[in-house]
């Protein structure tokens, strides 16, 4: 059978097992087992497409077969595996990270009172991300897409029966002094998997409109086999499809726009773009090593990865929205991470940031070499990301489930291989040189600059060059914060010895896990030479989208590099040192109170979302509309047949009832028993007739 | 083609007269009277005009020889002893149950709640 | 004969278990309920027959159809007919039958009453999927009323008499707009009948040959011009091989539903009342089978009955009765006015949007779980209103799926939610909380039926709507409506909004219920899903999630109807 097949049929069939089953023990040695025999057979396919650069397929099943009907052919959405060099890459990421984290798993997790559900829900998140990575149709994303959030979903809502924090005592006692921003009645497991579900779904929505105008268009220009598969789609597009169908008076250059956009709606979701981000930070309610691969590594990469798959399709224009919202969201992030003190917090907002580089960095173009560099840049902060939430886990398990780093500090001489390993991972997102994002982050800052000055005709200056500004800033506040990070933890006195005093090591299996993933934060592996200033690299197969781009010149694109990367080093080393100066012996009181609430708050975002969304549309739209259509609950208590009128479309009915009853009673009045006056009706009525007849 | 056989004035109309106001007489009757055989009095008031303006049409208006005017009278009073007597009877139902023949008292089947 | 007597099999089957059941002792309550479950499991059997051999054939045409004239001077005639899409009705309807007989086991009072006026119920559901003579039809929906209404005011919830006799009202209109709209349809056409022209393939998909190889479609003679211009009976073989492309055919004045769909030109060009005969009587039949949908906002009964029946009473009425209303639609309303069906697209298309977004919102501010539940049924129901108003065959097999998703969705949330009551003897959303430590089984198969409804892909609720939304996208329906070509894809937007909301109020229902600390802590003893719980449920869950990953047997037997449905309106816009 095909080895695709296998890859993806394996984590699927650990979790029925799981689940039917349900056995005491051996779940994790299973989860691990399967996961290690997709993780052989994905080296085996990617290894095989990378080299050779053809792809590997399935050949497509029939799923939603119609007919045809007038004017439309009868087409099927069927169901493909794909392996490009893209996908093959992706593809060892996920599998390697998924077993990693299984392994780290078995430590972290030890003695939990759900321990086998763990490995059963993450076999199943696995299969689903890897049915994304491996569709070979924008329909079949969708499937997993929406798959992969119940993934997420089960893995966030983990300890279910948690408690909101507002009424978790151990949480009131650990949270930091001064910490804001949280609902607290609003956050628990369940709330939090609730919010991701819908954020997504959020997310979905626009998923769905792009697809369906997709559909329309590939529709109408007759193509054969799956008309949303990726080669009929650019096949569509480049045949002029979207010129011959139009929307809202929208056609051609403009609908596609609008195609795109709603594509990249359902990437914003997933990948926590702003304003779509805030379901992240929330997740960080299940379990560590959870957030390690779904909320660095793997789902949230899913929205780039989708958004890399549709590139040739993007316009220009929706290219610009998603430069804009990646910057926005970049640099919304970075700012928030700087003031918070929950580990976890600042990781989480630190991942939402990086993705919105990635965008940037898509949002460039291929021609500026913005493809190649969101693309790497996803797949190196993938493999330090889930490093860095290692480290969290193994911080947080030796502290005694403690996150605030006002209790931290010291624990370098405690932890020295979680100090270095995660001190390797941040200097490794800093971008400094000889480290792996060195060549993906700031190729990404090249690449914008080099979009801006392609832009810059076309539109006002701040237009153009705002997303090379804000990443600019983004990359000073990451090295800060991300130092601040560590610094507060790893350097200085022990400040709580209660919480630090037992800290230690985790056991051998994580140990040779965070080991093996520093050694990827070196540049080296990536781009395989010691050279900081090599461009190229052994991944380049996977980093060119299909279809022809137009190229900026070399020249241009090696000195915008160069200039980034002095850029960037010099930039890396001021954020470094200063956050080092300044927290090298512990926590620093602000003095810009305002502009530190509001970052502390969120930038309100939370809170406007949950006064409009939740509390606005959800509890009071809702109970409004159930007033309006049954009635108020009073009324619904006094329901007899004589139901008091209201307002609302059930007594509009019951008023049509009770308009027959008034009727009713008021002719009723004319039979008042008396004979006598019947006769007098009956004789009014006859003489009227009769002289009727006679007139 | 007169069908007065007889010789003598055309006299119907004062006939239709007097049989009008005798059932006026009783419709009145009918539709004042509370009591409930003061009522049917009003009924025979109103068949027995019925039955003079049979006669007299009889006498004025169709051929003597065939008698339908008197036919006709005599169902009619037929008629009117048959519907005294049940009426009677109903009468004096009600005043079994009610105790009383007074119309204006019988009034429980109402078209509304009472 | 056989064929007949399968037909037939599908009423009479509960109608003699009713009968069966009355001469049985009422004390005897195991037996009744098993000669119940086993009358009730009959038109299981023959709606999966039906429905396999449905998905063989591909094609739209009756698998079996029999007519055998019962007062031919009125013109009503014994004409029973299955074809895809009732044969998958009947399947629904046999599966939530047997479902709703096992979720009964709980009444306790009453209880040879309860199962006689159940299988009266199936009767009269089966007899309308099988009908296709007018008065039949009005026979078997006018069964279904009296049983329904007893059983709701018998054994239902404080307020059923209330609930009842809304229901009852409701549905009567709407039966009362049948027999109008019936009589007048009917005292419309000539006593002699009426000659129409059809077109060749309208012959096509009802032809039958009779004995000396003449064609006949539905049983009519197929006349055809000879050179001279004389019009006689057409060979069958003159027919397939498309010498000629017109026909006449002579039909009787009778109540015939196929015979009907020969007839619209004609009642287009009558009138009634100062109205267009054919925009009045779609109008009624729109109307009567909108009470039953229920379409925006004729829909407020719903609620009420839905929460004040018992259990497997509300399965049944949102399993199989909601979908009786598409069904007339689909069986009648649709083809036989199709040009004002497609005038009329656009406002039916904006009350499916308003139906999915306002009942989805009114969701979200219910408290009691089972009319939270009633509500989620509205909102998937305007997702087949949209499907069929599209016009596309994607839209309206969008819309065949969906009824039956929501069939199997909406009976695993009621007996879900009769689960909880059985238990807390309480509906309210507040009162549970924390759940799924006591009951885990049950917490897994509430959040399948969550996401089933909210559709989730890869169970069986993602099918019907993706296809609903993708077909509306597709649909040029507004120009017939008059209404502007973007119409159609306006309101997939709109209807692709609801995906936010439904997963917004079903999982957070299941949030309320199963998550988070136990809020009362007299549910920690709470048994989980009992043996009789787990047949009724299992099930279900076993169909929700085959249908999800393996949509192809509905596609197969809807796929093919849906085409003929919009390649007729289609023609008949066209003005052929």
């Amino acid at each position: 059978m095909n080895p695709l097949l296998w890859v993806l049929a394996t984590p699927l069939a650990v979790f029925l097992l799981l689940f039917a089953f349900k056995p005491r023990k051996g779940g994790d040695l299973l989860a691990i087992a399967g996961m290690a025999l997709s993780f052989g057979l994905s080296l085996k396919a990617a290894s095989a497409v990378l080299t050779s650069g053809q792809n590997l397929s399935v050949e497509a099943v029939k799923w939603l077969s119609f007919p045809a009907g007038t004017g439309i052919p009868a087409f099927d959405l069927s169901l493909g595996l794909r392996l490009d060099p893209m996908g093959a890459v992706m593809l060892l990421i996920v599998t390697g990270l998924a077993l990693c984290v299984l392994i780290f798993s078995t430590w972290y997790l030890h003695g939990d009172r759900f321990y086998t559900r763990f490995f059963s829900h993450f076999s199943f998140f696995c299969f689903a991300m890897l049915g994304i990575v491996l569709s070979d149709n924008l329909l079949m994303t969708f499937v997993f897409w929406e798959l992969v959030g119940v993934g997420s979903y089960l893995l966030i809502g983990f300890w279910h029966d948690k408690a909101a924090v507002s009424e978790d005592p151990f949480y009131q006692e650990m949270k930091a002094k001064d910490a804001t921003g949280i609902i607290e009645s609003k956050l628990s497991p369940a709330h939090a998997q609730l919010k991701a579900f819908v954020m997504n779904r959020v997310g979905d929505f626009g998923f769905l409109v792009g697809m369906g105008i997709f559909l329309w268009a590939a529709l109408a220009s007759h193509v054969t086999g799956n008309p949303l598969s990726w080669e009929n789609l650019s096949l569509a597009v480049n045949t002029g499809a979207f010129d011959r169908i139009s929307f809202a008076g929208l056609s051609g250059g403009t609908l596609l726009t609008l195609a795109g956009i709603g594509v990249f709606l359902g990437a914003m979701g997933k990948s926590a773009q702003f304003p779509l981000h805030t379901w992240l930070p929330d997740a960080m309610q299940g379990p560590t090593t959870a957030s390690s691969i779904i909320h660095a590594a793997t789902m949230v990469a899913a929205g780039v990865f989708l958004t890399a798959r549709v590139h040739p399709l993007l316009s220009p224009g929706a290219l610009v929205f998603i430069s804009w919202i990646g910057a926005i969201t970049a640099f919304v992030a970075a700012t928030i991470a700087l003031v918070q003190w929950d580990y976890k917090a600042v990781l989480a907002y630190s991942t939402v940031s990086q993705l919105g580089y990635m965008m940037i960095g898509l949002g460039a173009g291929a021609g500026t070499g913005g493809y190649s560099a969101g693309l790497s840049h996803l797949f190196t902060h993938a493999l330090f990301k889930c490093l860095l939430f290692l480290g969290a886990a193994s911080v947080i398990h030796a502290c005694g489930n403690h996150q605030d780093m006002n209790r931290f500090g010291g624990l370098l001489k405690k932890m020295p291989l979680t100090a270095v390993t995660s001190g390797l991972a941040v200097l490794a997102i800093c971008g400094l040189p000889f480290f792996s994002a060195f060549w993906s982050k700031d190729a990404i800052v090249a690449s914008a600059f080099l979009a801006a000055e392609e832009r810059s005709g076309g539109m006002s200056a701040l237009l153009a060059w705002g997303p090379w500004l804000l990443s600019v800033l983004t990359a000073l506040l990451t090295c800060f914060y991300m130092t601040r990070l560590w610094t507060l933890t790893f350097l200085g006195q022990e400040r709580d010895p209660h919480v630090t005093h037992h800290a230690h090591d985790p056991s051998l299996p994580a140990k040779i896990v965070l080991a093996l993933l520093s050694v990827f934060t070196l540049q080296f592996l990536w781009t395989g030479s010691v050279n900081p200033l090599a461009g190229s690299s052994w991944l380049d197969g996977a980093l060119t989208p299909g279809g022809a781009v137009e190229m900026v010149a070399e020249s241009a694109r090696h000195h915008a590099h160069v200039q980034t990367m002095i850029l960037a080093t010099v930039l890396g080393l001021v954020g470094i040192g200063s956050a080092l100066f300044l927290y090298r012996k512990g926590p620093v009181t602000v003095s810009v109170k305002p502009v530190w609430k509001f970052l502390a708050n969120l930038w309100y975002v939370d809170r406007l979302w949950d006064l409009l969304w939740t509390e606005g549309l959800g509890k009071r739209g809702g109970a409004l509309v159930a007033v309006l259509d049954l009635g108020s609950a009073d009324r619904l208590t006094k329901l007899e047949t004589t139901a008091p009128l209201s307002p609302s479309l059930d007594g509009v009915v019951d008023g049509t009832a009770k308009l027959a009853g008034a009727l009713g009673a008021v002719f009723g009045r004319l039979q008042n028993g008396r004979i006598g006056s019947y006769a007098g009706y009956a004789t009014l009525i006859l003489g009227l007739l009769a002289l009727l007849l006679v007139l | 083609m007169n069908c007065c056989m007889l010789p003598g004035p055309d006299l119907l109309s004062p006939y239709l007269l007097v049989s009008a106001v005798l059932f006026a007489c009783g419709l009145l009757a009918c539709l004042t009277r509370r009591n409930a055989v003061g009522y049917l009095m009003g009924i025979e008031l109103m068949l027995n005009a019925a039955a003079l303006n049979f006669v007299a049409y009889g006498r004025f208006r169709t051929p003597l020889e065939a008698g339908h005017g008197q036919v006709f009278s005599i169902f009619v009073i037929v008629l009117a002893a048959a519907e005294a007597a049940v009426a009677l009877a109903l009468v004096y139902s009600v005043y079994r149950t009610f105790r009383d023949v007074d119309l204006d008292q019988t009034t429980t089947l109402t078209g509304s709640d009472t | 004969m056989l064929d007949s007597l399968i037909l037939s099999l599908v009423f009479v089957a509960p109608l003699l278990g009713a009968l069966v059941l009355w001469l049985l002792p009422s004390g005897w309550i195991r037996t009744l309920r098993g000669v119940a479950l086993g009358f009730a499991s009959v038109p299981l059997f023959l709606g999966l027959g039906l429905f396999v051999q449905a998905v063989r054939s591909g094609q739209d045409h009756f698998l079996l159809r029999e007519s055998v004239p019962l007062a031919s001077n009125l013109g009503i005639a014994w004409h029973l007919g299955v074809d895809g899409l009732s044969a998958t009705l009947l399947l629904l309807s046999g599966v939530v039958g047997v479902i709703a007989v096992l979720a009964s086991f709980g009444i306790t009072h009453k209880v040879r009453g309860y199962f006689s006026l159940l299988l009266v119920l199936f009767a009269g559901m089966n007899g309308v999927f099988v009908a296709l003579d007018m008065v039949l039809f009005y026979v078997f929906w006018e069964l279904m009323l009296v049983p329904m209404f007893f059983l709701i005011a018998w054994w239902g919830g404080e307020q059923r008499r209330y609930a009842s006799m809304k229901f009852f009202f409701y549905t009567m209109a709407g039966s009362i707009m049948l027999l109008v709209v019936m009589l007048a349809l009917h005292l419309k056409v000539p006593t002699t009948g009426v000659e129409v022209q059809v077109q060749r393939e309208t012959v096509l998909s009802g032809l039958s040959v009779d004995r000396d190889g003449n064609a006949k479609v539905w049983d009519l003679p197929v006349l055809a011009a000879d050179s001279l211009g004389h019009f006689q009976k057409a060979p069958a073989s003159q027919l397939v091989r498309g010498d000629v492309k017109e026909f006449r055919v002579h039909v009787p004045r009778d109540f015939d539903l196929l015979h009907w769909r020969l007839l619209w030109k004609h009642w287009t060009a009558q009138s009634f009342l100062h109205m267009n005969l054919a925009a009045f009587a779609f109008l009624f039949f729109f109307l009567a089978f909108a009470v039953k949908v229920p379409v925006f906002p004729l829909h407020t009964w719903l609620p009420h009955a839905h929460v004040q029946a018992p259990t497997a009473v509300s399965v049944v009425l949102a399993g199989v009765l909601l979908k009786l209303g598409v069904y007339g639609f689909l069986r009648i309303a649709w083809p036989l006015f199709p040009t004002v069906a497609a005038a009329w697209g656009g406002v039916i298309g904006i009350l499916g949007v308003v139906a999915i977004l306002w009942a989805a919102l009114a969701a979200l501010g219910q408290k009691d779980l089972k009319r939270l539940v009633a509500y989620a049924s509205i909102s998937h129901m305007g997702y087949c209103l949209l499907g069929l108003a599209a016009l596309t065959v994607t839209g309206i097999t969008g819309s065949l799926v969906q009824m039956i998703s929501h069939g199997i969705g909406a009976a695993l949330l009621f007996l879900l939610v009769g689960v909880l009551y059985d238990r807390a003897h309480h509906r309210k959303v507040e009162g549970f909380g924390g759940l799924a430590t006591t009951m885990p089984a049950f917490t897994a198969v509430f959040m399948l039926a969550a996401f089933s409804s909210a559709g989730l892909p890869s169970l069986s609720g993602f099918v019907g709507e993706v296809s609903v939304i993708l077909g509306a996208f597709q649909s040029q329906a507004g120009i017939a409506a008059g209404c502007g070509a973007d119409l159609f894809r306006w309101l997939a937007i709109a209807a692709s909004l609801g995906v936010i909301l439904s997963a917004a109020y079903l999982l957070w229902t299941v949030q309320r219920v199963a998550f988070g600390p136990l809020r009362h802590p007299e549910q920690a003893s709470f048994p989980d899903l009992s043996l009789r719980e787990k047949f009724s449920l299992y099930p279900l869950v076993a169909l929700t999630v085959l249908f999800g990953v393996w949509p192809h047997p509905l596609l197969a037997a809807l796929g093919p109807w849906a085409r003929s449905l919009s390649l007729h309106v289609a023609q008949a816009i066209a003005g052929t």
